[in-house]
């Protein structure tokens, strides 16, 4: 290769790295992320005149130096000029004291390098010279990047200091002759890159790079903001010595270089973080493949897209094996610029996310780092040296702790991998012995003493004896006194005794919330039975099915529910029936059952449509009341709310823990649970003390109205459901005189099996409301596909274990084997319920809820929660209830669809509901389509039912690709009319994406140039970036207007419009 | 990384049913109930045996 010079044109093309610089300064032209500081040390006696020479000297020799850049008519240029002033303003620290000295000098690069730099301005560089001593001289040289890379630091420290010894030592300097300029360089560069060859090359990234994921799966530890930030931070840490040799003779021996080896390991630790197998890596190459290259200043650095396969658990030799084919190809086609790849391959473009790759690796094993001043252009960022590494990531994403995690964790792999090679990827060691400890001992040290051989009616016997007199339920105006429950508890248990009912065996309670609903429940337990809560507002086959499935002999009913009981072979006891009990006896059976029988059996839905019942033992549910008593002391002075339904377990503590130890318990009417004017009104009139909410109830009660006062309430239970950061904060502001606790376990477990308590002060900086540590005598363990433990901050599924387990399904052998697992990390024999639920823990020892392991989705290879867009959405103004679906769109992608529930008068606008969710979501998690509904389609238990929504028409589509409506206005028309004239397309919509119809960043810099020379108005390209639609910037368009108009005589104004719009 | 596609069957003190991945040891306290296969197969396999789904010491406890 030869780079020809061409005699001067002073206008010449910029160079490729130069329009993906210029493209990326665009979306915030204030900010500095590209300036390169170049703090150059010069230990000779000098003076300020000798360096302001030296530095004329260096820009006279180097055109870049002297070079501005301009979009003209759409296509970016680089200006030469003959000369640019040159400013070398100068400090004098020599006479501050060493400590002072250096703090002002570092106070003045920061300055230096946080100083913006106008691209369009010559030169694109700036120069204090900094005093220091008498022969120590400081040069803070900051270069825009457009100009500027890495290899520039070194040639320009070395001209300066030669031509500054040559001048003090009166000798001519020894620099260097350049044949060529940057300006040809670009030439040359945009010579090459045409016809057949870039054809070539685009053809061998085109098939590398098919089916790229959007973003890699690293977990950040908050969400990816709408536009990238590039505030950053570093930790730089020692390589132990012992491995720099280990990572070279393995090298040597898979015929590799340590290079490769190296990036295997970080290829290997990427792998295990995220849970995924294609890994892409950019890797910054210095793109100076020629000598004439070499004395250049200048931006030739280009970005190589390296893309891993690390599926089917390879040994991590075969991943350096694998690393080494991929370099070896990509080095062979790193002339590409990465800009020219960006825009011929046109990637799914979203302006949450760097497109192609995000994570950089680079390996300059002579170098030292240099000076960064917090700004990063990757979310991650390892380089490696010989005795140290350097990880950069963005703060906006990580925390310092995580970022030292994958620090360590790489050390830690890359260590037993070149002392093992043979260790496949999934056995590496990602957790240290302590970390190990830690997350499957240690957050789990919960052994407790509690009544481990007493069940519910033995600990309720023993309190009606110790309160006989006090109230026990209100129901409605009504009361009970513990003596008088326990008493006709003891005749339901007395005749269901008669009737055959003992351990183990189901008896269904068919009741409203009513004084009977709770003597039925005492009176089956007192018998040595577990009940099972039927429902009344269950359709007749479910409940026929849960009274058969649980072979229940007996059916406990109210009087004005038993012609809607289902046929049954069992026998039928009316509860409010007098007659039914007069000649009972009343005294406390002399039976009962032990700890390890079941106490109740709760019936969840199942995936397949049919209910499974789900058994609790009363160790596990006594159990989680001791641990609750300690946890809130609930007293006699105390009353418990109790509204939810039986069929949700929820209702356990609600009935049991206040009859346990001697408080009051209140039942809210029928159907009232659903009603919160009803809440706050029996709340205030019985001093409720102790309410659970579902958090969506929680909102509701929260939001009716003016304040809800409830001064009585010290604890309100949230669980269910996932806790909304804002409805926690919500609730803390509105009812500041409560606890609020989040509490999370499934049905399979008795109750909860994890807690947290919301407060101010962590919820601030919070993106969830974590579900917290593991309550007493229960273990969670956080593990991968193959269980095994994952490090903290990593994404992995539930399991639980510990005493609180159900027995699992009743009837159903094989769900029971498949759920309940061994638990290779509990005591001999016990088992651990796997969730399905996707978490992970966090450094403080509490587990945060990420999704249903069933319920996420992939969007263009990214994992997307679904649940978290119907967060955001339900938090729009006027939406009620929300849910999201993945659909196959019409080019057979998937593609999201949010449908929503409004509250009374709001009124359905799909374009507002998209623009309010580009302002929190990434642009990937923002539906395509909303619908409307009414009433959300339901299961039979209340659950959303998700294959009910229905399919949403064309019409429904908004941001809507590929659906046309015609621009419904002159400026829409005016947008459309370019961009069909730019792309060489016909029919352009109204809201039609501009890089979804084939635009790209150049041709959009094209299409603001036409839109300026036909309206004489400056659009900046970041309004493209924001909403990149023709209405989006038809809107953007009318409003520049308006602002200038209001600047302007109405006169002139009239005069204007009538001249713009002709 | 994928899940596991081999299975044994297991099974521990409380005459409970269980299924663990072949390549990994099987936890203390439980034994191989003599079935291996794809985790379906293995279920299948459970469906057929495990009958009684009281822990043992339930079911005993009852008798005497």
């Amino acid at each position: 290769m030869n780079v020809e010079a061409t005699a001067g044109d002073w206008v010449v093309p910029a160079s490729f790295g130069q329009e993906r610089i210029w493209l990326a300064c665009q979306r915030d032209p204030e900010a500095s992320t590209y300036n390169l500081l170049v703090p150059a040390e010069l230990r000779m006696p000098l003076d300020g005149a000798t360096v302001l020479a030296a530095l004329s000297t260096v820009v006279r020799r180097h055109e870049t130096l002297r070079t501005s850049l301009r979009n003209h008519e759409g296509a970016l240029q680089q200006v030469v000029h003959p000369s640019v002033p040159i400013e070398l303003s100068f400090t004098d620290l020599s006479q501050l004291a060493s400590a002072e000295r250096r703090a002002e000098s570092i106070r003045l690069s920061i300055e230096a390098a946080r100083t913006p730099i106008a691209l369009d301005q010559a030169p694109l560089w700036r120069a204090r010279l900094v005093r220091l001593g008498e022969s120590e001289w400081e040069l803070l040289f900051v270069a825009h990047h457009a100009i500027f890379d890495g290899t520039s630091v070194g040639i320009l420290i070395r001209e300066l200091e030669e031509l500054c010894r040559a001048s003090v030592q009166g000798r001519a300097p020894d620099v260097a002759d350049l044949d060529i300029q940057y300006a040809d360089y670009a030439v040359w560069q945009r010579d090459q890159l045409s016809g057949d060859r870039l054809a070539g090359e685009l053809a061998f990234w085109r098939s590398r790079l098919a089916g790229l994921p959007l973003v890699h799966s690293v977990p950040t530890d908050r969400a990816r903001p709408p536009a990238p930030s590039s505030e950053g931070a570093e930790i730089v840490f020692p390589m132990p010595p012992m491995s720099t040799a280990a990572v070279e003779s393995l090298a040597r021996r898979l015929r590799a270089t340590p290079f490769m080896v190296l990036k295997a390991a970080f290829v290997a630790l990427l792998a295990r973080v995220s849970g995924e197998s294609d890994i892409v890596v950019g890797l910054p190459v210095a793109g100076r493949d020629t000598t004439q290259l070499e004395h250049l200043i200048g931006m030739f650095v280009n970005t190589v897209v390296v893309r891993t396969d690390a599926s089917g658990d390879p040994t991590f030799a075969e991943l350096v094996g694998r690393v080494r084919a991929n370099l070896l190809e990509c080095w062979e086609h790193q002339g590409t610029p990465f800009q020219k790849v960006v825009e011929e391959l046109a990637p799914t473009r979203d302006p949450s996310i760097e497109p192609l790759c995000q994570i950089e690796f680079n390996y300059l094993p002579e170098l030292t780092f240099t000076f960064s001043h917090g700004v990063v252009h990757n979310e991650l960022s390892l380089e490696v040296r010989n005795n140290a590494a350097r990880l950069s990531y963005r703060t906006d994403l990580f925390d310092e702790t995580t970022a030292r995690a994958l620090a360590d964790r790489y050390l830690r792999l890359l260590t037993a991998a070149v002392d093992a090679p043979e260790t496949r990827l999934s056995e590496l060691p990602l957790l240290g012995s302590d970390e190990r400890r830690l997350v499957v001992e240690g957050w789990n040290g919960t052994d407790r003493d509690f009544p481990a051989d007493a069940t519910l009616a033995s600990l309720f016997e023993a309190q009606a004896a110790r309160s006989p007199d006090a109230t026990a339920i209100r129901f409605d105006g009504w009361g009970m006194s513990y003596a008088e429950l326990d008493a006709r508890a003891n005749q339901v248990a007395h005749r269901l005794r008669g009737l055959g009912v003992g351990p183990e065996t189901l008896v269904g309670v068919f009741a409203e919330r009513s004084l009977e609903l709770v003597v039925a429940l005492l009176g089956v337990m007192k018998a040595g039975g577990a009940y099972v809560p039927l429902d009344p507002d269950y359709p007749a086959d479910r409940l026929a099915f849960m009274i058969a499935d649980a072979g229940a002999p007996v059916v406990l009913a109210q009087r004005h529910l038993v012609n809607r009981l289902p046929g049954t072979s069992g026998r039928v006891l009316v509860l409010d029936d007098e007659t039914e009990w007069a000649g009972e006896r009343s005294d406390t059976p002399d039976w009962s059952a032990t700890a390890d029988n079941v106490a109740y059996a709760i019936y969840t839905s199942g995936s397949t449509g049919r209910p499974k019942g789900v058994p609790n033992t009363h160790r596990g549910i006594v159990n989680r009341l001791h641990w609750m008593q300690h946890q809130y002391q609930l007293t006699a002075s105390d009353t418990v709310l109790q509204k939810t339904p039986t069929s949700f377990d929820v209702s356990v503590w609600e009935f049991f823990w206040p009859l346990l130890t001697g408080a009051r318990m209140v039942l809210a009417r029928p159907g009232g649970h659903r009603d919160p004017a009803y809440l706050r009104q029996v709340i205030a009139a019985e001093d409720v003390t102790v309410v659970h909410f579902v958090p969506s109830m929680l909102a509701m009660f929260l939001a009716d109205e003016d304040p809800p006062s409830s001064p009585s309430l010290r604890l309100i239970v949230a669980s269910g459901e996932a806790l909304p950061v804002a409805l926690a904060q919500r609730c803390l502001e509105r009812l500041p005189h409560a606890e609020l606790h989040n509490l999370y376990g499934p049905t399979e477990a008795a109750v909860d099996v994890s807690w947290w308590r919301c407060q101010a002060w962590s919820l601030n900086h919070a993106t969830t409301v974590p579900i917290g540590a593991p309550i007493h005598n229960m273990r969670l363990y956080v593990l991968d596909e193959r269980l095994a433990p994952v490090p903290v901050g990593v994404r992995g599924e539930l399991y639980l274990a510990g005493v609180g387990l159900a027995r699992g399904y009743l009837n159903r052998p094989a769900l029971t084997a498949e759920r309940f697992l061994p638990d290779p990390f509990g005591t001999a024999g016990s088992r651990m319920y796997r969730t399905g639920d996707l978490v992970r823990w966090r450094p403080d020892g509490t587990v945060e809820f990420l999704g249903r392991s069933d319920h996420q989705v992939k969007i263009r290879g990214l994992r997307v929660e679904l649940g978290e867009i119907e967060t955001a959405l339900t938090e729009q103004p006027g939406v009620r209830d929300a849910a999201v679906v993945v659909r196959e769109g019409t080019s057979g992608d998937p593609t999201l669809v949010g449908y929503v529930r409004g509250h009374d008068g709001w009124s359905f606008d799909p374009s507002s509901l998209r623009a309010a969710l580009k302002q929190t979501l990434p642009e990937y998690m923002v539906p395509t389509a909303f619908v409307a509904l009414d009433e959300f389609p339901v299961t039979p238990n209340g659950k959303l039912d998700r294959r009910a929504l229905p399919v949403p028409d064309d019409g429904d589509a908004v941001g809507a690709r590929r659906s046309y409506v015609a621009p419904r206005t002159t400026s829409e028309e005016l947008v459309a009319s370019i961009w069909s004239e730019v792309l060489g397309q016909d029919r352009i919509g109204a809201f039609d994406d501009f890089f979804d119809v084939g635009g790209h960043s150049l041709l959009a810099m094209r299409v603001l140039s036409r839109i300026s020379s036909a309206l004489a108005l400056e659009l900046p390209i970041h309004t493209f970036f924001e909403d990149p639609t023709v209405a989006g910037l038809a809107s953007a368009i009318e409003a520049l207007i308006a602002a200038e108009l209001d600047e302007l005589s109405d006169d002139e104004a009239e005069r204007l419009l009538a001249e713009e719009w002709s | 990384m994928d899940e596991p596609t081999d299975y044994r069957v297991v099974v521990n003190h409380e005459e409970q049913y269980a299924i663990w991945p072949t390549d990994q040891t099987v936890p203390a306290g439980w034994r191989e109930a003599g079935f291996s296969g794809d985790k379906e197969a293995c279920l299948a396999h459970v469906e057929q045996v495990w009958t009684d789904m009281r822990p043992r010491s339930v079911r005993e406890e009852r008798a005497t």
